[in-house]
């Protein structure tokens, strides 16, 4: 019960952050996505 | 995050994070390290392969952290142990300021929110102790007064080489009035502070506030 409770609190203090990190991963992955230039991020 | 996830499930030990023959390092220094192992092993180049990655580990990693005791620590790959708080805000910031680090290579826009960059800044900086240059904070004796606009207000005393955080109170000798995504972008290096504080971004004061000027430079990049 009181791991349960600790992990409930540790939810609500890291879920702000999470859905940020969530939202920032995604926003990532669709800019990637959307490069047409690939050779420009590794140059020789 | 692949490494940060493998930290909370326990999959991996951090020992092997660590370069034996580099001696004394600072988080700095072994953070730097790990990178550069972390990019000789992932040979993946294809773009949408890599983003779909992205996404799953930072999936696998929210799952996996949120099984973790708040009271848990994680000893990481620059030495410092780090709670699922920390670690989450951390790859925040990996994500926005990596996000940055892409568009401009692409030549494209990135814009980072004052939420996120508060965020970020709420969760790194239990580890800017960690991270203070000790040879050019040595000799010094300041209390800095860290206020972000939009959201909390930090101190943090310097003393001869060291630094605490603290609970705001009493008289600074120097206060530091932030723009978050400036301060983000200033503390990863992603740009100069004296651009940051022509444009007002940066603000310093108090009976000290020369020391502001030099806050930039008593904490060495993650």
């Amino acid at each position: 019960m009181a791991d349960d409770q600790r992990t409930g609190e540790h939810q609500g203090e890291t879920g702000g952050t999470a859905d940020a990190l969530s939202g920032a991963a995604a926003r990532t992955a669709a800019f990637l996505r959307a490069i047409r230039d690939p050779a420009a991020l590794y140059p020789a | 995050m692949q490494d940060y996830t493998s930290l909370v499930t326990g999959e991996r030990d951090v020992s092997g994070y660590f370069n034996p023959e580099a001696g004394e390092q600072t988080p700095a220094q072994r953070g730097a390290d790990a990178n550069a192992r972390a990019l000789d092993q992932i040979t993946e180049r294809d773009l949408p392969t890599l983003a779909g990655l992205i996404t799953d580990e930072a999936s696998r990693f929210i799952r996996a952290s949120a099984e973790c005791r708040a009271d848990a620590r994680f000893l990481t790959s620059n030495g410092i142990a780090m709670s699922v708080p920390v670690m989450t805000a951390a790859l925040l910031g990996e994500q926005v300021i990596h996000g940055l680090d892409i568009a401009r290579a692409s030549g494209t826009h990135w814009p980072i929110s004052r939420h996120d960059a508060l965020a970020v800044i709420d969760g790194v900086m239990a580890m800017v102790p960690d991270y203070i240059d000790r040879q050019r904070a040595a000799g010094k004796h300041v209390t800095y007064e860290l206020r972000f606009r939009g959201g909390p207000t930090y101190w943090l005393r310097i003393d001869d080489g060291s630094a605490a955080l603290g609970k705001p109170g009493g008289r600074a000798d120097c206060w530091i009035s932030a723009d978050p995504v400036a301060f983000l972008l200033v503390g990863y290096g992603r740009v100069g502070q004296w651009g940051q504080i022509l444009r007002g971004k940066l603000v310093a004061g108090g009976r000290a506030p020369w020391h502001g000027f030099a806050f930039g430079a008593l904490i060495t990049n993650p």
